[in-house]
């Protein structure tokens, strides 16, 4: 169970410093919190994770039983495509999950989830280190002519609106939505890189147990202070609410059902041997778990708000208001609780992309009221968003058919803070070419 | 033990003691106050072993082992575990749970191990190897917290949870565990007994202040 520690050649270690003296000024003061929310355990290491002992053979796929890739040119060409575009893919998100940390950081109402979340961005800079040093400790050459700094460069230089999924282009509005997004979105993060232990390509299956681990803690990060806002909602001088959480809930939910990839596909991926569960499989697995996830929350709120009632009476009561979609002894399903929305709500990807379906699955004809109905459910501040914004346009361009559905499904909105080089300069690139910079592969072992 | 002597059961639970080397004494818990262990107690392997009553018990057994399943802990079994508790020592104390939970997740996600009887959570078993504590210096395996709901016992849970944990333990280099026991916890005790845990060669100190 133990892994291994590397520490990327310095000039991608430099740039990975470089660019979280940028965008993510906070991280010094997790070393000073640690030992207050922390004790005892390991300091943080801002390191690339390689767990031993993994399997050697291909788990899952056409070459199933075969030994694994141990660098990229012995994996089948398209599976080595495929497999970059995953990596690139997943650095992306490390890194774009901690610029909108950041943004709303400073607003958590309390100590404990702001060094909380605090402690989960790091292990997301991690993260995205860890992926740099997949993309940069192998040669890449026989799929791609990128090269390895100039796909670093790349990584580094998203923001906000740039980033590859679109639950990473979205701004936090509140510290609602760091918590709401460690739920959700890290939850889908879980099931991607559990999906990846089996990966073909055994440096980056290898990479998975370490992340997993960390990832952990980031649900924990997003669950526990849902439930105790929950149980803070049944008084009536709540900060925030269950409709405010609700519609954080409504915000995020899609975004995250979309990051499994469309409902028709991810057979290739399985077919490969990268992962070992269709888009569809593991988005019904997951469907289920924050279903249940919000039974917990809602039966938190339900004691507090019926402190009389014994835990039996408090699990009927919740179970007939749910089962009934009703109002029993003035607890309403509508007004009071959490629930999800149709897999259809609010969805620009996949098989229910512009479908133009509302939260209880019943279909629309008419645009406008469905752009409608879409607002009325979403939280206010996000309302405001060029996000929200582009989807609404692009909602009636598809809905009047003057947007081919194949162009909505790639459009992305067009932020102002797209992409760019290091902003302490304008030309000046986050990877910086150092005179001796360590040769490709050999990054630097911190426990062998 | 009879079936029906479970009920709330206090122990110590030796997490996060910064103790000096070659000084054994209880730690103060870093995931709140250390109390409410309940546990099965092994009741189903001893009914096992009655011999009037052994093959039916067997047979008892093998059917509600398809319907068990032992997995680690994740943070979705606050509510479940919160449960437990509840059930054992009538208290809801979701909070304490919610710290212990996120103490053991953030430490070792693979560690702690709950029991699932048809998809919900009937009992659990929190623990961690660590290193150092009370001037042991070898890493431990510390079982710190157990419980298993009355309903479910004499279905081997106690011992499915601590095969499970133990494993981990050797997993993560550990050749020993070590838990305490308060002495009245006579049903703790035995349960442990049944598991082969023997005294140690350690004594618990104690000094009211």
């Amino acid at each position: 169970m133990s892994d291994q520690q590397h520490q990327l050649p310095r000039q991608y270690h430099d740039a990975v410093l470089h660019w979280q003296r940028h965008n993510f000024p906070d991280f010094p003061r997790l070393a000073d919190q640690w030992d207050t929310y922390f004790p005892k355990d390991d300091a943080f290491c801002l390191c690339a994770r390689i767990q031993q002992n993994m399997p050697d053979q291909i788990e899952v796929g056409e070459r199933a039983g075969q030994p694994k890739a141990v660098v990229p040119k012995e994996l089948d060409p398209k599976a080595a495509e495929e497999l970059l575009a995953i990596i690139r893919a997943q650095a992306s998100t490390e890194f774009g999950s901690i610029q909108q940390h950041q943004a709303t950081l400073a607003r958590a109402s309390d100590p404990q989830d702001q060094a909380w979340v605090l402690r989960v961005m790091a292990e997301e800079l991690r993260h995205g280190y860890q992926m740099i040093h997949l993309l940069t400790s192998a040669d890449w050459s026989p799929v791609t002519d990128t090269k390895p700094q100039d796909m670093v460069e790349e990584i580094l230089s998203m923001k906000t609106g740039s980033h590859v999924l679109a639950a990473f282009n979205l701004e936090y509005d509140s510290f609602v939505d760091n918590v709401v997004f460690a739920a959700f979105i890290d939850r889908v993060g879980k099931y991607q890189l559990t999906m990846q232990k089996v990966n073909a390509y055994k440096p980056m299956a290898a990479s998975m147990p370490p992340m997993l681990r960390e990832e952990a803690f980031h649900l924990a990060a997003g669950v526990i202070p849902m439930r105790r806002w929950a149980e803070a909602a049944a008084q009536p001088e709540a900060l925030i609410t269950m409709p405010a959480m609700q519609r954080a809930v409504y915000k995020w939910y899609g975004r995250g059902l979309e990051m499994f990839g469309d409902e028709r596909g991810g057979k290739t991926n399985v077919r490969l041997g990268l992962k070992d569960k269709t888009n569809k499989v593991a988005q019904d697995e997951y469907i289920a778990e924050v279903d249940r996830m919000l039974d917990d929350i809602n039966q938190r709120y339900v004691r507090a708000r019926f402190p009389q009632l014994s835990r039996d009476g408090a699990d009927a009561l919740y179970a007939r208001v749910k089962a009934d979609r009703a109002t029993i002894d003035g607890l309403s399903w509508d007004e009071d609780l959490l629930k999800l929305p149709h897999a259809g709500f609010f969805r620009r990807r996949g098989e229910y992309a512009f479908q133009m379906i509302g939260i209880d699955g019943a279909k629309f004809d008419d645009v406008e009221r469905y752009i409608e109905h879409v607002r009325d459910h979403l939280p206010e501040a996000y309302l405001a968003s060029i996000d929200v914004k582009h989807w609404a346009e692009l909602q009636r361009g598809v809905a009047s058919g003057t947007v081919p559905l194949e162009n909505a499904l790639k459009s992305m909105p067009r932020l102002a803070r797209v992409g760019g080089a290091c902003p302490c300069a304008n030309s000046v690139r986050w990877v910086v070419d150092i005179e001796v910079p360590a040769p490709v592969g050999e990054g630097t072992q911190l426990n062998p | 033990m009879a079936p029906g002597a479970y009920g709330p059961r206090i122990s110590n639970g030796p997490i996060g003691a910064p103790v000096s080397s070659g000084v054994v004494g209880y730690g103060s818990s870093a995931v709140g106050d250390p109390h409410a262990i309940a546990v099965d107690g092994g009741a189903a392997e001893q009914a096992a072993r009655s011999a009037d009553i052994a093959s039916t018990a067997a047979v008892i057994l093998r059917r509600v082992a398809d319907d068990v399943r032992i997995r680690p802990m994740t943070e979705l079994d606050i509510e479940g575990i919160t449960r437990i508790d509840e059930r054992i020592t009538k208290q809801y104390r979701p909070e304490v749970w919610e710290q212990r939970v996120s103490y053991y997740i953030r430490r070792d996600a693979e560690s702690s191990q709950v029991a699932e009887v048809k998809g919900s959570v009937a009992g659990f078993m929190m623990g961690e190897v660590r290193g150092g504590e009370f001037g042991l210096e070898e890493p431990t395996g510390w079982i710190e917290f157990f419980g298993v709901d009355p309903d479910v016992r004499g279905r081997d849970l106690g011992r499915k949870l601590i095969d499970a944990l133990l494993a981990h333990f050797r997993d993560q280099g550990a050749h020993i565990a070590r838990t305490m026991v308060a002495s009245a916890d006579t049903d703790i005790a035995g349960f442990l007994k049944a598991m082969q845990f023997t005294p140690a060669s350690v004594t618990a100190l104690e000094k009211r202040l």
